[in-house]
C-alpha cells in the first residue's frame, strides 16, 4: 500500500520534479563565450593589377549611355553611407527615370527621414508625410544624369582594371581609379570644385585633410558584346576615406546602380504633374502661437 | 466574502506571475532561441493538462486575454493619461462579451486582468519590465528630443559639480516646445533646432540642474561628440542643429548621378571645415590624461607634454585616446588615424611602439576604443568596443597581445561596471549564441583566462548605448541606458535577487499544486 502510494506519488511529481531541475541547470549554468580570434590575420599579399587607360572605355560608355534609345528610361537605386563609430548615417535614393519627359522620381531618406521627389521639367513635387508641396523653383537643376562621368578622364590613363563582374547579370568590365582627394580637387575639370580648389590654396589644414583623405572609384561599364545594355554605365562607387577632427576617419561610399532599362512600364510608373497637382497643399505657411500645448516627457 | 477576496488576490497573483514569466521567461528564451525555449511547450500543455476539464478551458482563456491586455496596452501610445484609460476601457469593453460567450469568464476577474496589465505598463513603460531580471529600475528622464531624427543623442556620465558623484550630461531640443505650422486647415509640428544641455544629477532622486547652476563651456566639451546626421547635420557651438543641405537639392544633386561623389565630398568638406574652425583649426586637444598634458592633434603633427617633457611628432591621426599604462609606472599615448599608434616617451623621444592597422581589424576607422584594465595586471589594455571587439595589451618587441576577442559584428562592448572592484562588470550588447538574427541584448559578463563568463542577461529591447557610474555616491555604479526612437535615459542599478529562479521555482510549484489537487480529485472520485 505505501510503496503504492509512493510510486503514484512519484507519478505525479516525477515530472515538474525533472522537468524545475532540468531548468534550473539550464538557467543557471552561466555559460562562457571564448576568444575567437587568437591572431591577427596574414597581410594579404598585393594582388596583381593590371593598369590600363580605361579613358576610351569611359568616353564610349557615356556617350552610349547618353544616346542610345533604349538608355533613356531606367530604374536606379543608391545610397551615400556614413560610417563613424557606432553610428551610420545613410541617404538612400531609388526611383525611376524617363529621359524623353525630362521627368525622375526619386524615393529619398536622409539619416531615418523619408520622403519623395518628383522633377518633371520645371516643375517639382516634394512630400513630407503623405503631403505635397511644390519644390521650390530655384533649387530645380537642370536633368543632366552624366554630368560628372567625364571629369573623371583625366586619372583614367592609369586605372587599375578588375576582374570582370556581372551587374544583374550583364557582364561587365570593372575599373577603378585610387587617388588622393587633394589630386582629385586640383585636377578634375569638375566646375563643382572651383570653390573648394581655392579655398585649400591657401588653408593649410583644409589642404592636410584633403591629402589624407582616400578615395577609390569604381565603375562597371557594360561588355561591348554584351546582349543588351553593352557599353552602358551600370554602376558606380565611390569610397572616400576622410579625417574627422576629433573622431579618427570615418568611411563614406557613395552608390549607384542602372538597371532595366527601356522598361516600358517607366512611363505609366511616374504618374504626371497634373496628377501630383491634384494633391499639393498650395497655402501659406502660416506659424501658429503654441500654446503650452504638449509637454513632452509625459506618456508618450 | 473572505474566500471571495482570497479567490480576487490569488487572480492578482496569477495575472503578475503570468505577467512577470511572459516578459522575462520566454520572451527571453525565444530571443535566444535558448534550450529552455524547448522545455516551454511541454511545460505548458502540462500545466493545462493538470487543471480538471471542466475548468481548462476557462484557464486558457483568461491566460490569453491577460496576455492580449498586456501586449495591446503596450502597443498604445498617448500623450495623455485620460486618453490612454479611456483606451483601456475599450479594449476590456470589446473583449469581456467575447470571452464571457466563449468561455463564460465573469466581469471581476476580466476587470483585475485588465487592471493589473494596465498598471504594469503605466509603472514600467517602454518594455521596462524585460529588464527586471537583473536590473532594478530608478528613473526614466522627460523626453529630451521632440522629432524626426530616431538615432538617440549622445550622453556622457562625469562629475560635473565636483561632488564626487557622477552627474548624466547630454543634450535635448525639449527645452522650447515644438513650432507649430498651419497650412490650410491642417497643422503640422517643426521640431526646434536649437539645443540646449542637460545635465541630471542624483538627489534622493533624478532631478535636473538649472542652467544657471552649470559652467555652460565645460559641460558642453563633456558632451561626447558623435557627428549627429554627419555629414547632412551640423551643430553649431551654440548647439543648434543646423542642416547643411535640404531634401529637394539632394534629390536634384544626386541625380546628375556622375557628379555624386563630388557632392558627397564638398558636403564632408564642409562639415569637416566647420569643425575645425569650431575646434580653432586643430583636430582633437586633451588638457590633460594621465601624466600626458596639453596635447594637440593639429595639420599633421602630435604635440603635448609627458612629465613636463615636451614633443612634437609626425602624425596623421585625428583623435587623440588618451593615456595607458604600461605597468611599470611608464604611460603610453594611444591616438587614432588611419591606424591607431601607442606612442611611449623613450631616452626624451615620443616613439611610436605599438601600430594596429586597417588590416589587422577590420573597419578599424569607425571604431570605438576603451582603456581597460579587464586582467588586472596593472597593464592595461585597448580594447576596441565595436565593431569586431577585441581586447589588446601591448606587451614588448611591439607586440599586441589578444586577450579576447569576437568576429560576431553585433558584439559591442558599452562600458566597464564598479571598474577594479570584485564585482567588476563588462557591460556589452551581445546576441544569441545559436540565431543568426543580429539582435543583441545587454548583457553582464566577467573576464576569464578561458573567455567572458555571462553573469546575466536582460532582453530589453532597442537598448543604443549603455554608461556606469556612481550617480547616488554608494560606491556602486549606476547603468543609464539610450533607446533606439525614445529619446529618453533609462537609470538603473543592478540587484542580486534571483528573479529567473523564483519563477521557474513558482511554476515548479504551481505544478506541484495543480497536481496534488487533481490527484485528490480523482481520488476523490474513485
Amino acid at each position: 500500500m505505501r510503496s503504492n502510494r509512493w510510486s503514484r506519488w512519484r507519478g505525479w511529481f516525477g515530472v515538474p520534479l525533472f522537468t524545475a531541475t532540468v531548468l534550473m541547470i539550464v538557467v543557471a549554468a552561466g555559460c562562457t563565450y571564448p576568444s575567437e580570434v587568437t591572431e591577427f590575420p596574414e597581410e594579404a599579399a598585393a594582388a596583381e593589377m593590371t593598369t590600363i587607360d580605361a579613358s576610351d572605355l569611359l568616353t564610349k560608355a557615356i556617350e552610349v549611355t547618353d544616346t542610345d534609345e533604349e538608355a533613356q528610361s531606367f530604374w536606379y537605386t543608391g545610397y551615400v553611407k556614413n560610417n563613424i563609430g557606432r553610428r551610420s548615417t545613410t541617404s538612400m535614393y531609388d526611383g525611376i527615370v524617363y529621359r524623353p519627359g525630362d521627368a525622375y522620381l526619386v524615393n529619398g531618406r536622409v539619416a531615418t527621414r523619408t520622403y519623395r521627389y518628383f522633377h518633371f521639367g520645371d516643375k517639382s513635387f516634394i512630400s513630407r508625410g503623405s503631403n505635397w508641396f511644390h519644390g521650390d523653383p530655384e533649387l530645380v537643376l537642370p536633368f543632366e544624369p552624366l554630368r560628372g562621368f567625364r571629369d573623371w578622364l583625366p586619372f583614367m590613363d592609369e586605372a587599375v582594371k578588375l576582374p570582370d563582374s556581372a551587374v544583374l547579370s550583364t557582364p561587365t568590365d570593372v575599373v577603378q581609379v585610387s587617388l588622393d582627394a587633394r589630386a582629385w580637387v586640383e585636377q578634375s575639370p569638375s566646375e563643382l570644385f572651383a570653390e573648394l580648389r581655392e579655398a585649400a590654396g591657401d588653408d593649410e589644414a583644409l589642404q592636410h585633410v584633403l591629402d589624407n583623405t582616400v578615395v577609390k572609384m569604381t565603375l562597371w561599364i557594360g561588355k561591348e558584346d554584351a546582349p543588351k545594355q553593352a557599353s552602358y554605365i551600370l554602376q558606380y562607387s565611390t569610397w572616400i576615406v576622410m579625417p574627422l577632427p576629433g573622431g579618427g576617419y570615418f568611411d563614406q561610399e557613395t552608390f549607384f546602380r542602372f538597371y532595366q532599362h527601356g522598361d516600358p512600364a517607366i512611363v505609366s510608373q511616374l504618374s504626371s504633374p497634373e496628377r501630383v497637382e491634384q494633391y499639393v497643399l498650395d497655402a501659406e505657411f502660416e506659424q501658429v502661437e503654441n500654446p503650452e500645448a504638449t509637454e513632452p516627457g509625459t506618456t508618450d | 466574502m473572505l474566500r471571495s477576496i482570497s479567490r480576487y488576490a490569488a487572480i492578482l497573483i496569477f495575472c503578475l506571475y503570468v505577467y512577470l514569466c511572459y516578459h522575462l521567461l520566454v520572451l527571453g528564451t525565444f530571443a535566444d532561441w535558448s534550450l529552455t525555449g524547448l522545455l516551454f511547450i511541454p511545460i505548458v500543455v502540462l500545466i493545462f493538462w493538470l487543471i480538471p476539464r471542466e475548468q481548462r478551458k476557462a484557464a486558457i482563456v483568461f491566460t490569453l486575454l491577460f496576455i492580449f491586455f498586456d501586449q495591446a496596452l503596450q502597443r498604445i501610445h498617448w500623450m495623455q493619461t485620460h486618453w490612454y484609460i479611456l483606451n483601456a476601457i475599450f479594449i476590456g469593453l470589446v473583449m469581456y462579451p467575447l470571452v464571457r460567450a466563449y468561455a463564460k469568464l465573469k466581469l471581476i476577474p476580466v476587470t483585475l486582468a485588465l487592471v493589473v496589465a494596465f498598471t504594469m505598463n503605466a509603472v514600467l513603460p517602454d518594455r521596462m519590465v524585460q529588464g527586471l531580471s537583473h536590473l532594478w529600475p530608478l528613473a526614466v528622464t522627460k523626453h529630451q528630443y521632440v522629432g524626426e531624427l530616431k538615432d538617440p543623442f549622445p550622453f556622457a556620465l562625469a562629475d560635473v559639480d565636483g561632488d564626487q558623484r557622477d552627474e548624466i550630461v547630454t543634450i535635448g531640443n525639449t527645452d522650447s516646445p515644438p513650432r507649430i505650422v498651419r497650412i490650410d486647415d491642417r497643422t503640422f509640428e517643426v521640431e526646434d533646432v536649437q539645443f540646449t544641455l542637460f545635465v541630471y544629477a542624483w538627489d534622493g532622486g533624478l532631478k535636473r540642474l538649472a542652467q544657471d547652476e552649470l559652467d555652460v563651456s565645460r559641460v558642453k566639451s563633456l558632451v561626447p561628440q558623435e557627428y549627429i546626421g554627419f555629414p547632412y547635420y551640423y551643430l553649431t557651438e551654440s548647439l543648434e542643429l543646423e542642416p547643411l543641405v535640404n531634401r529637394q537639392e539632394l534629390a536634384e544633386t544626386m541625380t546628375q548621378f556622375g557628379t555624386a561623389p563630388y557632392r558627397s565630398l564638398l558636403l564632408n568638406a564642409t562639415n569637416v571645415r566647420l569643425l575645425l574652425d569650431q575646434y580653432g583649426g586643430v583636430y582633437d586637444s586633451v588638457a590633460e590624461s594621465g601624466r600626458y598634458t596639453d596635447l594637440v592633434l593639429a595639420e599633421g603633427r602630435l604635440r603635448g607634454a609627458y612629465d613636463g617633457m615636451s614633443f612634437d611628432v609626425a602624425s596623421d591621426a585625428t583623435e587623440i585616446i588618451g593615456a595607458i599604462k604600461l605597468g611599470e609606472d611608464r604611460q603610453g599615448l594611444i591616438v587614432k588615424g588611419m591606424d591607431i599608434s601607442l606612442y611611449e616617451l623613450q631616452r626624451g623621444t615620443l616613439t611610436e611602439t605599438h601600430t594596429l592597422t586597417r588590416s589587422m581589424q577590420t573597419n578599424l576607422a569607425q571604431s570605438n576604443i576603451m582603456i581597460t584594465d579587464v586582467d588586472r595586471d596593472g597593464v592595461e589594455e585597448m580594447t576596441i568596443a565595436f565593431p569586431y571587439t577585441i581586447i589588446l595589451e601591448p606587451s614588448d618587441g611591439g607586440e599586441w597581445r589578444i586577450l579576447w576577442g569576437t568576429r560576431e559584428r553585433s558584439f559591442r562592448f558599452e562600458a566597464v561596471l564598479d571598474q577594479g572592484t570584485k564585482h567588476e562588470t563588462l557591460l556589452a550588447m551581445s546576441k544569441s549564441m545559436v540565431r543568426a538574427s543580429e539582435t543583441n541584448y545587454l548583457t553582464g559578463f566577467r573576464y576569464t583566462d578561458e573567455g567572458l563568463e555571462r553573469k546575466w542577461k536582460i532582453y530589453m529591447p532597442a537598448v543604443v548605448r549603455v554608461a556606469a557610474g556612481d550617480l547616488d555616491g554608494d560606491g556602486r555604479d549606476e547603468i543609464v541606458m539610450s533607446r533606439a526612437g525614445i529619446h529618453k535615459l533609462y537609470i538603473w542599478t543592478p540587484h542580486n535577487i534571483p528573479v529567473n529562479e523564483i519563477l521557474i521555482g513558482l511554476t515548479a510549484l504551481l505544478i506541484a499544486g495543480l497536481a496534488v489537487r487533481r490527484w485528490r480529485w480523482r481520488h476523490a472520485k474513485q
